[in-house]
């Protein structure tokens, strides 16, 4: 076999040029298995019960929480009949100080979105959700990829909670406003990023109406009523992404 | 004796706890997550909520928090004992299941271990506390092994001394020609080794002094500012110096003067744009952290050429990848640098010594990865902290709270508070031309009745602003008034007076302009807190000047205790108390990389930074972007 080489510098060639072919497609192999997004995000104000459902969904164990610090991750294994699927879920934390800084980190890794909302503590809590989703949705990472988005309207259980069909009335109206003044700045410079944000939201079309949910470009958004009894609608989410 | 302990992981689930009695604890706990832990300060001592007093510990290595509380009378000494052992218990005997972040096991046998540690620590200070009252016999203090003779002074050794201190006192006239060539001798050792050290070049401190100044902003406007020098001869007419004449103004053309010029109409609509920095490239200096005493002058110099020495980097390398674990003995050093590097930034040395401390505390315990270098880890660790520091712990947006009150048919409400000369009335013309642009009609309420001029700053502003946005494009409607009373008046009513007024004239915000104060200055600063207590304002903003250092915690601590000891509520409902609730950090752009007013304001607030002024333009006013910041002070 080595006689097939004339000299042995050829054989030194080819054998280098062989590895380096390798290393390419061991680092491609890495890099595209690190940029497929397959994590399911929890994300939402503080106090929602983030952590609570992630405990519920990964742990099966309803554990008392504490305001998070740091993201959970891990995986929650979901039993439908006779299949089961993994999934695997980052809670990340709801406080204004950390939640954009751990938001980026696992942005880019988002499958899909689930964005808790205290059902109970809406009404005052309504400005500084909205806010949230707003800069979530508008978000340019996010925005470029199809995306499945579920607003989960948490702790139905506790009788003054504000229902599903409330909740996204006002979320509509809210971002309604911010996009208002976001895009006041239409009038005078162009190209500027509150342009940039309207036009990642709304299909061109819708831009001049009142904002809607199904008017977003490219994100799905689903909502649902759930509690820590009973959370299936969102186990059947889960399941389907 | 302990109220509650309780261990949680870092990301919010409750692993085991323990509680004495059964009151609600969750919201405490809370309270300490948010406003210690996730504030960034780092105290070691006790924190008080309410009647509770508590503690608590980091594990960095299992992202664990330990908190233990306990009513505040009681002042339980063994508490950081107690929280240690506890700490390598349960790490000990859970080591394995925290490891792999099984946060559902079932940790309830963890109950035996901690009533054995609690009961050990509570009986050593049991003992201690006995042992501490006890006087001590006779037998066992230092006196009883001495003898008797030992405590006689005899007469003998007494005149030795005394011989011995006269003959030191009076030297003969021998001795003290010999002194004085000693002297001489001295003081010419002294100035040559002045003078080679001069020679030697500058004070071994390489790493904190190459800055390069960064490329000043270019002017944006061609024509130069300022006014035109008037020439003082015979042929000056007496009218064109009349300046109280309305008539005059009619021909100056107020929209290119030099606040602002036409083109800067349109430019702040919308929310403000953050402030930018340009990243030049990162200086790797305070990086390789060489042990000065270890260094000799002529390698110093080589150093300063090249940037980085092959024995400064190898010397860096053996002191800081020793270990895989981040211990207190890797981190102080480089913390100390650190440190000194942000005194240097003008962030006050107070809060750049309790910053380092809490990200010390905080990398404790840490495992270092392969071929990480401490230094970045700590480096970066800092910079996530301070970046944190500088992010606002609640939502801040003025223009979606002026929709709200304009639903609610109410002005929103600013006041502006801050020490003398700092650029008050600027910047609430900055703002004001900002909610302008933003379609807002604004009444400026003249509340500083004291200095001189002051009404009439605002009035030539007024002036300003109307023509740079005439009523025409807005509907007829002037978009400034100004509401004043002239001076002397007190300062609260007239603000009253202001805002009922503007509710009637259907104004969206009112800007209340209070007198600068110095913080020390009592019936001042009573006046203030009564001005806010009267109006309720929705916003209280404090100014601050970019410029100051160590002043600055003082500034604003001052300031804020001042609204707290003079509120009247502060006693039946401490949680209606208003104090500061904003900083507009003003002449940002004189400098330059010093940004470190920024964080030391809102380290002692913790409130956010709103408004940044970054210049002598109405348009000059820019929103904080904390990651430029931390980065030209970590540069």
């Amino acid at each position: 076999m080595l006689e097939m080489f004339e000299d042995k510098s050829t054989l030194g060639i080819s054998i280098g040029v062989l590895v380096v072919l390798i290393t390419f497609v061991i680092l491609w192999l890495l890099r595209s298995k690190k940029s497929t997004r397959k994590n399911i995000l929890l994300i939402g104000a503080s106090n929602s019960g983030k952590t609570r459902l992630f405990c519920e969904l990964v742990y099966q164990k309803d554990a008392l929480t504490q305001i998070s610090i740091v993201p959970n991750r891990g995986d929650a294994v979901i039993k439908d009949g006779g299949k089961t699927k993994t999934v695997s879920l980052v809670d990340i934390p709801g406080q204004d100080k950390v939640r954009r800084k751990y938001f980026s980190l696992y942005k880019r890794s988002a499958k899909a979105i689930a964005f808790v909302i205290d059902s109970l503590s809406f009404q005052k809590e309504c400005k500084d959700v909205a806010q949230f989703m707003y800069e979530v949705l508008t978000d340019e990472t996010l925005s470029k990829t199809k995306l499945n988005f579920l607003i989960v309207c948490h702790k139905q259980d506790i009788d003054l909670s504000k229902g599903q069909s409330f909740i996204k009335a006002n979320l509509e109206k809210e971002i309604e406003l911010l996009r208002k003044i976001s895009t006041s700045a239409l009038t005078s410079t162009s190209g500027s990023s509150g342009e940039a944000k309207s036009n990642l939201l709304v299909k061109s079309n819708d831009s001049n109406k009142q904002f809607e949910f199904s008017h977003l470009k490219y994100t799905n958004v689903e909502f649902c009523e759930t509690s820590c009894q009973n959370f299936d609608p969102l186990r059947n989410w889960l399941l389907s992404n | 004796m302990l109220d509650l302990f309780t261990i949680f992981s870092k990301s919010g689930i409750v692993l085991w706890y323990f509680q004495g009695t059964t009151q609600l604890f969750t919201n405490s706990v809370n309270e300490l997550i948010k406003s210690v832990i996730l504030q960034e300060r780092g105290v070691q001592s006790a924190w008080n909520h309410n009647t509770l007093s508590l503690q608590y510990k980091l594990d960095n290595e299992f992202e664990l928090v330990f908190v233990v509380a306990y009513q505040n009378i009681l002042k339980l000494a063994y508490i950081d004992k107690f929280l240690n052992e506890i700490q390598l218990r349960f790490r000990d005997r859970f080591k394995q299941v925290i490891e792999n972040c099984q946060y559902g096991h079932n940790f309830d046998s963890f109950k035996s271990d901690f009533d054995e540690i609690l009961a050990d620590c509570e009986r050593e200070a049991e003992e201690q506390a006995q042992m501490a009252r006890k006087p001590r016999k006779y037998e066992e203090s230092e006196k009883s092994s001495r003898t008797v003779a030992s405590m006689i002074e005899t007469k003998t050794t007494l005149i030795g001394s005394l011989v011995q201190s006269a003959t030191n006192s009076t030297p003969s006239e021998k001795t003290k020609g010999k002194n004085e060539e000693n002297v001489e001798n001295l003081s010419a050792n002294l100035i040559d080794d002045l003078e080679s050290k001069k020679s030697n070049g500058p004070s071994p401190r390489p790493a904190m002094r190459k800055f390069e100044p960064k490329s000043k902003k270019t002017p944006t406007s061609p024509q130069p500012k300022g006014k035109a020098p008037k020439k003082w001869d015979d042929n000056v007419d007496v009218n064109t110096l009349d300046y109280s004449s309305p008539s005059n103004d009619s021909k100056e053309d107020l929209t290119t003067s030099q606040y602002a010029s036409k083109k800067d109409i349109g430019r702040s609509i919308g929310e403000l744009k953050p402030i930018e920095v340009n990243y030049e490239e990162e200086i790797e200096e305070v990086d390789d952290y060489v042990p000065e005493t270890n260094k000799n002058k002529s390698k110093l110099t080589s150093n300063k050429q090249n940037g980085k020495n092959s024995t400064g980097l190898f010397s860096s390398l053996k002191s800081l990848v020793g270990g895989k674990m981040l211990t207190k003995e890797t981190i102080q050093p480089v913390m100390e640098k650190m440190q000194e590097h942000l005194v240097s930034k003008n962030v006050a040395a107070e809060i750049a010594t309790k910053v380092c401390d809490n990200v010390a505390q905080n990398l404790e315990g840490k495992q270092l990865g392969n071929f990480q270098f401490a230094t970045t880890i700590i480096k970066q660790a800092l910079h996530e902290s301070m970046v944190q520091i500088l992010t606002p712990k609640r939502r801040v947006d003025i223009l979606r709270d002026v929709f709200e009150t304009q639903r609610q048919k109410r002005p929103y409400v600013i006041v502006f508070c801050g020490v003398n000369g700092v650029g008050k009335s600027t910047n609430l013309a900055k703002v004001t031309f900002w909610l302008i642009e933003n379609n807002f009609r604004v009444l400026i309420a003249a509340c500083d009745t004291f200095r001189s001029g002051a009404v009439e700053q605002l009035k030539t502003h007024m002036r300003h602003l109307n023509a740079l946005h005439p009523p025409e494009n807005h509907g007829g409607n002037q978009m400034v008034e100004l509401f004043e009373q002239g001076y002397g008046k007190d300062p609260a009513a007239i603000a009253h007076d202001a805002i009922s007024y503007a509710k009637d004239a259907r104004k969206d915000v009112v800007l209340v302009d209070t007198a600068g104060r110095m913080q020390d200055n009592e019936p001042l600063m009573k006046a203030l807190a009564k001005l806010i207590n009267v109006n309720n304002p929705d916003l209280v903003l404090f100014v601050g000047e970019a410029l100051v250092g160590n002043e600055a915690v003082d500034q604003v601590r001052k300031f804020n205790q001042a609204l707290i000891d003079n509120s009247p509520v502060k006693t039946t409902n401490p949680d209606l108390v208003r104090t500061i609730d904003g900083i507009v950090l003003t002449k940002f752009d004189t400098i330059d990389d010093k940004v470190g007013a920024a964080i030391s304001m809102t380290y002692t607030t913790g409130q956010p930074i709103v408004f940044v002024g970054t210049g002598q333009t109405y348009a000059d006013l820019k929103s904080l972007n904390a990651e430029s910041v931390v980065k030209s002070l970590l540069k």
